[in-house]
């Protein structure tokens, strides 16, 4: 018996890590394929047609763009993902502070909640170009194009969840004896989180557009710059590399929020988890 | 709702039928035999939103100048000014007006584009000062901000306009205000402008109440270019050369109505697109008419030695590689036939 268990365990442990593995690349497996598809189709439907460069370049050509203009790539890219990350942190800073307020007092929730929802439709694009007469034309303009496209998925979802605390629960911890401060921190907050969660991941989706809106309308780098600078130039290539390069960033930053939430929510994935299992 | 809809469907369809019929009395050529062939309808993109410069487009429209060469012609603003070779190259467009570097460029990226009119015969791109700002010469520019709209053209056509008085473009700071480039001069953000129309652009700086400086690029040492030229693909040249011969025709009539009475035109422009600013046209079409005007009395007609010239700088300013076959980058056939 004790022998048994002295010679199996070594390649039954590697078998399950590699089921494990397994398992955990499998809800990738689908849209991989999906996109490996995607781009065989389209290499073979522009070798096939022979569509010219500047039309559409084939996924090679972008591939070969990206290697080769990679130092240019790169710096514009850092350029942009600065717009991104400082327009976010302002976005977030000013979401959960809105949302904070709008959620504790009724006044604010009548007289800016509306409002939050109404700055939502104003068209961004027409605002840029004023940005820059306002504000110059350096960094800051595409800063607050980011900061007002990513701020509102934010406020409006944490206040959803701010308000989806139970009555009855806030009820309870207080006849229990909590502050004000406590309710806010052990429920209020922990039932929000989730929320605010989906708000960022939504935010920071989108960053990257707004970025380039932002760079549209006038800069002097970044990967809009360089997309609107080698449009005249007939570089479809170039563009599409830019693109390349911009979801990449996004999908990655989205990815960075999903586990910046698994590693602040924990008790939020074993319930889901939880929750999955009893509906198998 | 299913009734509707196909009502919806049937009156789209007799739209067309409708205005052909409308059109056709109301032409005043006589309809000779060749004049009945229909053409699919042809498609025209502008450079910019409509401006005087486009008056004899619109002229030859209003005036059935092309219903009188059977054209039944739309003529609308780019999505993007920065595709229009390509929607032209791609068949999107039939015509586009755009600027001589974007043929080269474009042909040299293989894009099949060609250029059959020089409609402005000299360069309308200057550079562009506050008269208060002291800043009347390229040699006044060192160490001050240059507003520019981000088009790659701009910046050697500075830097030429610089090195004709011991600058270069190192000793000036290039800032890409987008277009808005005359709200980043009069409010201050820069000191100087580039890739703003000296037709245009100054008017309405002046009606804001700031009189400008202006230096005309081919005053220094950049060569006499044509600034935007009509174009169209090899493939239209190809295969519809009647069509082509046609519209540029028109178009000539209309360009020579123009010519003849500038504020007529602008007045036109006004009223079948009543967006545009008179207040800007009104002066700036006196500025802009004589240069529709050729020296060899042909409008539209363009000069090999200019079109070489104007190659071997771009490409002794890296925006070509080579200057490449300049010959076939445009086509005087069709001007020479429209007269």
């Amino acid at each position: 018996m004790s022998n048994q268990a002295g010679e199996n365990p070594a390649p039954g442990k590697i078998g399950s890590k590699v089921g494990s593995i397994m398992s955990k690349l499998r809800p990738w497996l689908a849209p991989v394929m999906i996109l490996v598809g995607i781009v065989v189709l389209w290499e073979l439907w522009v070798k096939v047609w022979n569509i010219p460069k500047w039309q559409l370049p084939s996924p090679s050509e972008i591939a070969k763009e990206l290697s080769a203009s990679r130092s240019l790539l790169m710096g514009h890219t850092l350029v942009t993902l600065e717009e991104i990350v400082l327009g976010f942190i302002a976005a977030l800073a000013a979401g959960l502070l809105l949302a904070t307020g709008i959620a504790y007092s009724r006044i604010l929730e009548r007289s800016v909640y509306p409002l939050v929802i109404a700055s939502q439709t104003v068209p961004i694009i027409a605002i840029a170009p004023l940005l820059l007469i306002w504000v110059g034309y350096g960094i800051a303009p595409k800063v607050i194009v980011v900061a007002l496209i990513c701020f509102y998925p934010i406020a409006v979802n944490t206040v959803d969840g701010l308000k989806a605390v139970d009555p009855d629960m806030v009820n309870m911890v207080k006849t229990l004896g909590a502050s004000r401060w406590q309710v806010f921190t052990k429920l209020q907050m922990p039932t929000a989180m989730p929320y605010m969660f989906s708000g960022i991941k939504v935010g920071i989706s989108v960053s990257v557009i707004a970025a380039v809106i932002g760079e549209w309308v006038g800069a002097s780098a970044g990967l809009g710059y360089l997309i609107t600078y080698s449009q005249p130039l007939f570089l479809t290539a170039r563009v599409f590399a830019a693109i390349v390069v911009l979801s990449a960033m996004g999908i990655s930053l989205f990815v960075l929020a999903s586990v910046v939430e698994r590693m602040m929510l924990p008790w939020h994935y074993t319930e889901k988890r939880a929750s999955s299992i009893e509906r198998i | 709702m299913n009734r509707f809809f196909v009502t919806l469907v049937l009156a789209l369809g007799l739209l067309p039928l409708l205005a052909a019929c409308g059109s056709s009395p109301g032409a005043p050529a006589p309809q000779t035999e060749a004049k009945v062939t229909s053409f699919p309808p042809v498609s025209v993109v502008l450079d910019w939103f409509p401006w005087s410069n486009h008056a004899g487009l619109f002229i030859a429209k209003d005036r059935g100048y092309f219903a009188a060469e059977g054209l039944d012609v739309d003529i609308h603003p780019p999505a993007d000014p920065a595709t229009i070779l390509q929607t032209v190259a791609a068949g999107r467009d039939d015509f586009g007006i755009n600027y001589q570097t974007g043929v080269l460029i474009a042909r040299q990226e293989g894009v099949p584009v060609v250029s059959i009119a020089a409609i402005v015969q000299h360069p309308l791109n200057s550079v562009m000062t506050l008269k208060d700002s002291g800043i009347v010469e390229p040699k006044d520019l060192a160490g001050k901000t240059v507003g520019w709209p981000g088009i790659p053209d701009n910046e050697p056509l500075l830097d030429t306009m610089l090195k004709s008085q011991g600058l270069s473009l190192s000793d000036v700071e290039m800032v890409n205000v987008g277009f808005d480039l005359v709200p980043a001069l009069i409010g201050g953000k820069v000191d100087a402008i580039v890739g703003a129309y000296w037709v245009h652009e100054s008017i309405s700086a002046v009606n804001q109440g700031f009189p400008v400086n202006i230096m005309r690029m081919e005053q220094y040492g950049v060569p006499d270019f044509y600034e935007l030229v009509l174009v169209t693909n090899e493939e239209k040249i190809k295969e519809n050369p009647e069509m082509v011969r046609r519209f540029v025709r028109a178009a000539t009539r209309g360009y020579q109505d123009a010519i003849a009475d500038p504020q007529g035109a602008v007045e036109l422009l006004k009223r079948v697109r009543p967006e545009v600013d008179l207040a800007i046209e009104s002066p700036g079409v006196d500025m802009l008419a004589p240069l529709w005007d050729t020296d060899q009395g042909v409008f539209g007609w363009q000069d090999e030695a200019r079109w070489v010239e104007f190659a071997a700088w771009m490409s002794e300013n890296g925006l070509l590689s080579g200057t490449g076959d300049v010959s076939a980058a445009f086509d005087n056939s069709f001007v020479a036939a429209g007269q």
